[in-house]
């Protein structure tokens, strides 16, 4: 097609002269042949708008009769002959390039007899150089502009989109193309400026479009692009689709790749292999559906049939332990260091009342009271540092009984301390200045020294110088009961005859007494208790008749927190915690 | 051969020194020597164990570990009562209280910690253990210990009451004697274990 | 002036105080205590197996009676080179001859004393409280030597069914627990009751030493404050 470069119509590529305003056709309408496009003719019709208005003035001058110089009549002549009159020559030479076929025929207008407007174009036509052109250009660049600013959204909208797809329909360089006319359907014919119907129908979805609204009205709306609208579906600030959705979303082939098998049901779950499960999104009411197999399904309900029975609420046990336990542990150290003190250092002494002394003590005291005077008594000390001092105050009474002047006292010990403590009872308590004392050292262990004295031949390697028969009794000061029952085995099991006697702390004399109840005990002191039995009896001392207040005092104390314990106690009956074992 | 070796050892000994329970007489000059022997053998490993807790502080300041100071502490202590014990004449009495004098005041005072541990405990006690027959026995057998170790309950000998007393006394004998019962028949089972080398305490390859 | 018992009493007082410091918690004073003490009885330990053991019974019959007579002290010697051997890392397998042989000579001394130092002497107690000739006590009632010997019978056999020394119990199911015979377990439950009552009676003597320990501390801190008020 060639376009007239004065009205811009289309005129067959064999025409000399346009149809419409009888211009000639010069080789430059041929330059500017262009494909047969719908969208150019927005472009074209922005530039025949401008065109058209030429020969509409031209058109309206004509009726008005004020065109001088036209040969014939002026309602036969077209726009063209109307300006070729007036500009011809003026034309030619600001279109060089062209070449006028027929220069003949065009009708020549004076310059005088030139209306004003005309003079105007003329002027502006001389001053530019190429206005049709530049005018051209201008649109062709505002175009190309526009172009780029829509690809450069971060979301491509519908017509950029739809603009890549149209790859496949050359556009020309200088003509942008209406977007809404380079997409075609080609199974939907649509028509000039429609738009898909399934686009229709997301965007009546989403509200963007209203009942009465055409679609071809919709135009290119900012964010109304159906990449957009999944993301913001995706994130949530969307609204719920309509039941609408379910059909769109079919459309855009969103269906589940399951199938359903005949008669499933909610109820029969477990049946099918695998199963449709519905997860609820919040703000969605057709949540997207997710396949689970069985074996997952079952795994799935045994961990919550295990999260439920470990948050189930469970009568457990709860032990109050104070935040600062040293607190009440400081505070009965503080109340008990202050009721023996005032128990000391406030009163007299106090003796016992009770005269009768108990079996074992009795029998302590005849073997004490029924040795020879040139008897020889094997004393074993066999205690802690810590203990010297009850140790002391238990045996002090029995020592003066057996310590007399001519008798031979042979010490021996299996505790690191047992020498220094004999030294320190002996000399400084007692005093051994006409005493035979053979000191027969420290030995590390007791059952293997209690062992070999037992043994009626002197041993080679560890001379003891004493054997069996050499002491008329033994006298076992421990501590603990394990030290003073290693004694007590040998000395009953090698040499029954030998008298033992045990001196021993508080808390050895319960488990000690049924040794002296088997015989092979002859007598047991054991403890302060029985100490101050002993003291009263004897009438001698007064060392523990100066403690017994105190020690009563801490006595009481230790009774009153037993029965506050059991009455505040408010755990109930547990259940037995097993066998024990030895 | 090893393994066979040692553990015969320990076997014969010990049939050795069983032995002279039933034949003191006859196996005493063998035993004597034997017994000799393992005292002075335990007296150098209480020597080697010595060497092992003064090498354990040695490397904790060696490598300037935490508790590097109480390590030299020991170590201090340690050198202070070996060479005074070495150099002092035995039965010194500065040296007597030197060693008594720390350790007397030292383990009092963990004694006197321990009484008030105790009281705390008693307080605790039925709301720890709950009202359990073996709680129960334990409540009262303590009480009642406590009150006839203050002689508040006394009687004439003779009397319903003097024998009631008295049976309320040995109570606590009666399970003693399953105890020491008990502890025996273990130390006994342990024992032929050992000898039959079911139970090897000394090692094992 | 200044005695040696005021300088002993000075630091008996700190000492006992930096012991008793433990009832606030676990500080820096009673870790220094009780580290002074580990050192100084270790100390004190050594000083005794040396001078007292090893010197006298080992090092100088050797030294002194080289000979013949001493040929039995090879055995000791032999036992205390093998065991110093035995921390060579290559050589440890040596360390465990002595080391069996103590252990064999323990357990037979640990069989025998506990049999014929416990065993058959309580066993026998416990038999001869069925002897009527015991019965009669002093205030000329036999029935309380009757029920002596009755309750002590219970007592022990309770409390020996209380133990199973050791019996591995295969409790693969929970019925497994009571797999005794029910005498046996009625019986424990008897002998739970003795035990408690013989611990009782024990956790009265443990208090009543541990009391009388911090007593006479006390009255130790006072003559030492009286000395020092008086002195000054």
């Amino acid at each position: 097609m060639i376009i007239c470069p004065e009205c811009g119509t289309e005129n067959p590529p064999d025409s000399e002269r346009c149809l419409n305003c009888n211009a000639l056709l010069t080789e430059r309408a041929l330059e500017e042949h262009i494909e047969e496009q719908p969208d150019h003719e927005e472009s074209l019709d922005l530039l025949s708008q401008g065109d058209h208005d030429l020969p509409d003035l031209l058109h309206a001058l004509k009726q008005d009769g004020e065109l001088p110089g036209v040969e014939g009549e002026q309602e036969d002549l077209s726009s063209e002959d109307v300006v070729a009159s007036f500009s011809l020559s003026e034309l030619e030479e600001i279109q060089p390039d062209e070449e006028t076929e027929e220069p003949g025929e065009s009708p020549v207008v004076k310059p005088d007899q030139m209306p004003e407007w005309l003079q105007r174009i003329r002027q502006r036509a001389k001053e530019e150089t190429d206005s049709i052109g530049e005018i051209t250009q201008k649109i062709q660049a505002a175009q190309e502009s526009l172009v780029e600013d829509k690809s450069s959204q971060r979301h491509e909208d519908y017509s950029s989109f739809l603009e890549n797809l149209g790859e496949t329909f050359p556009t020309n360089d200088l003509e942008a193309v209406p977007i809404k006319e380079v997409v075609k359907d080609k199974d939907h014919a649509l028509e000039e400026d429609q738009e898909p119907d399934w686009l229709e129908r997301i965007r009546k979805a989403e509200g963007k479009l209203g009942e009465n609204e055409d679609a071809a009205n919709a135009g290119n709306r900012d964010g109304d692009s159906l990449l957009q609208w999944l993301v913001a579906l995706e994130d949530g600030t969307l609204k719920p689709p309509t039941a609408d959705v379910e059909q769109i979303e079919e459309s855009l082939q969103l269906e589940d790749s399951t199938q359903e098998l005949p008669g499933y049901d909610d109820s029969s779950f477990g049946q099918a292999a695998t199963q449709e499960i519905h997860v609820v999104e919040p703000g969605l009411q057709a949540p997207p559906l997710l396949e689970v197999s069985k074996e997952e399904q079952s795994q799935a309900d045994q961990l919550s049939a295990t999260i439920a029975d470990e948050t189930a609420v469970r009568p457990i046990h709860r032990r109050r332990r104070a935040k600062a336990p040293w607190v009440l542990r400081l505070i009965l150290g503080v109340i008990l260091i202050t009721v023996l003190s005032f128990g000391l250092f406030t009163g007299a002494p106090v003796k016992s009342n009770l005269t009768t002394l108990k079996p074992h003590q009795q029998g302590l005291l005849s073997w004490a009271e029924a040795l020879s005077p040139d008897a020889s008594v094997l004393v074993i000390f066999d205690y802690q540092a810590g203990f010297a001092d009850e140790i002391t105050l238990i045996a002090q009474p029995v020592l003066d009984l057996i310590i007399k002047p001519g008798r031979e006292i042979a010490i021996l010990t299996s505790s690191p301390s047992g020498m220094l403590l004999a030294d320190r009872l002996l000399n400084e308590v007692i005093g051994t200045e006409d005493i035979i004392l053979r000191d027969l050292g420290f030995v590390p262990s007791a059952s293997l020294i209690a062992y070999s004295l037992a043994s009626p031949v002197t041993s080679e390697i560890f001379p003891l110088e004493l054997e069996a028969g050499d002491f008329d009794g033994v006298l076992i000061l421990s501590d603990t009961f394990e030290d003073a029952v290693v004694w007590i085995e040998q000395f009953s099991a090698r040499i029954p005859s030998i008298p033992v006697n045990c001196l021993v702390t508080a808390q050895a004399g319960p488990l000690l007494a049924p040794y002296w109840e088997s015989g092979q005990i002859t007598g047991m002191v054991s403890g302060i208790s029985e100490a101050h039995q002993l003291e009263a009896v004897m009438g001698e001392s007064t060392l523990v008749a100066y403690r017994w207040r105190a020690y009563r005092f801490g006595i009481f104390m230790m009774i009153a927190m037993l029965v506050i314990g059991a009455t505040i106690a408010d755990e109930g009956k547990r259940e037995d915690e097993g066998w024990g074992g030895a | 051969m090893k393994k066979v070796l040692i553990p015969m050892i320990a076997l014969l000994v010990g049939l050795v020194t069983l032995a002279g329970y039933f034949l003191p007489t006859q196996l005493g000059p063998t035993l004597t020597i034997i017994i000799g022997a393992g005292i002075l053998l335990m007296s150098a490993a209480g020597l080697i164990g010595i060497g092992y807790l003064l090498h354990m502080h040695i490397m904790k300041l060696v490598h300037k570990e935490r508790g590097g100071f109480f390590s030299l502490i020991v170590l201090l202590f340690f050198l202070v009562a070996l060479i005074a014990g070495l150099v002092l004449p035995p039965g010194s009495a500065f040296y007597r209280d030197l060693i008594l004098g720390v350790q007397i005041p030292i383990e009092a005072a963990l004694l006197g910690v321990l009484a008030v541990v105790l009281l705390v405990a008693s307080l605790k006690l039925i709301r720890t253990r709950g009202w359990t027959p073996l709680s129960i026995g334990f409540l009262s057998s303590a009480l009642l210990s406590f009150v006839f170790d203050l002689g508040l309950l006394h009687a004439e000998p003779g009397t319903l009451s003097a024998e009631l007393l008295d049976f309320l006394r040995g109570l606590p004998w009666l399970g003693a004697r399953g105890i020491i019962l008990g502890m025996a028949l273990g130390g006994l089972i342990v024992g032929l274990r050992v000898l039959f080398m079911i139970d090897r305490p000394y090692g094992e390859e | 002036m200044i005695t040696n018992e005021m300088i002993w009493g000075a630091v008996g007082f700190l000492l006992t105080i930096m012991i008793l410091s433990y009832l606030i918690g676990d500080n820096l004073f009673f870790r220094l205590a009780a580290h002074i003490f580990i050192g100084l009885t270790a100390g004190y330990l050594a000083v005794l197996l040396i001078r007292h053991v090893l010197i006298p019974y080992l090092v100088k019959p050797l030294i002194e009676n080289p000979g013949q007579s001493q040929l039995w002290m090879i055995l000791p010697v032999a036992l205390i080179l093998l065991l110093l051997l035995g921390q060579v890392p290559r050589l440890s397998w040596l360390g465990r001859i002595p080391l069996s042989y103590l252990a064999g000579m323990t357990a037979a001394v640990v069989i025998g004393g506990a049999v014929f130092g416990t065993l058959i002497p309580q066993v026998q107690t416990v038999f001869s409280a069925f002897d009527p000739a015991g019965w009669v006590n002093v205030s000329g009632y036999a029935w309380p030597g009757i029920i002596n010997a009755v309750v002590m019978l219970i007592g022990v056999v309770s409390t020996l069914s209380y133990f199973h020394f050791g019996r591995k119990l295969k409790l693969t199911r929970d019925e497994d627990q009571s797999k005794r015979p029910l005498i046996f377990e009625s019986l424990g439950k008897l002998g739970q009751i003795f035990i408690g009552i013989t611990l009782g009676a024990v956790f009265a003597g443990v208090f009543s030493t541990a009391l009388l320990a911090l007593i006479n501390r006390l009255i130790q801190m006072g003559q030492f404050l009286a000395g020092l008020l008086g002195g000054s």
